[in-house]
């Protein structure tokens, strides 16, 4: 199942040399959250949303965009 | 798989072993006739022992050999196993009925019993192995 909101997670982690497991500490989630979240499986709270945001350091309209039409 | 898929997937199979192992016994000794407290007891016993066993075993030698350890769940997990619990508590529901409505067709308590525990081990199973099938179907 993927969801209708893509986001730029992956592309941010790897350009700042973190790793999965990192990002989810970082954020309290498991590195399997972080994986589906990456790929489109899972759409996070919006609570998670703004940890990942904070973690990543990118406003949350740049990391989420939405392609619902 | 994470640390709580593989420990959730052993006690299914755990669960699945000893008590298919017990039903097995108790439907074997109830055809010679009812089944005794006392006798109940003997295969009870040894198989909750067995499961509780094969649990911590389990548990800690997927630890060791994945470096992984125990964390609290997260957002998605939690979703997940609420999912999970909703199907078993499905079966949970039916089972006590069931067993309550047998009251009524003669069975002996230890019967009565039995199916309430075939209700609550089958809800468990179900409970455990809808985590781990939830889990992956989720991945997809």
């Amino acid at each position: 199942m993927t969801a209708l909101i893509s986001n730029r997670v992956r592309e941010l982690r790897v350009a700042r040399g973190i790793t999965q497991i990192e990002l989810a500490q970082s954020i309290g989630m498991t590195r399997q959250t972080v994986a589906a979240i990456e790929q489109r499986h899972y759409l996070p709270s919006l609570e998670a949303a703004f940890r990942l945001s904070r973690a990543l350091e990118c406003p949350l309209e740049m990391l989420f965009q939405w392609e619902g039409g | 798989m994470s640390f709580r898929q593989k420990t959730a997937l052993l006690s299914a199979l755990a669960l699945l072993a000893a008590y298919g192992w017990y039903f097995a016994q108790v439907a074997r000794a109830r055809t010679a006739g009812p089944l005794s407290d006392t006798a109940m007891l003997g295969l009870v016993l040894p198989t909750i022992l067995a499961v509780v066993v094969i649990q911590v075993a389990g548990a800690v030698l997927i630890a060791i050999f994945s470096g992984e350890r125990q964390a609290p769940m997260d957002e998605r997990e939690r979703a997940l196993s609420a999912n999970a619990i909703r199907g078993a508590y499905a079966m949970l529901l039916v089972g006590a009925l069931a067993a309550s409505a047998s009251v009524f067709f003669g069975l002996t308590a230890p019967d009565v019993a039995n199916l309430a525990l075939l209700a609550v081990v089958t809800a468990e199973i179900i409970r455990y192995g809808s985590y781990v099938f939830l889990h992956r179907l989720a991945a997809r």
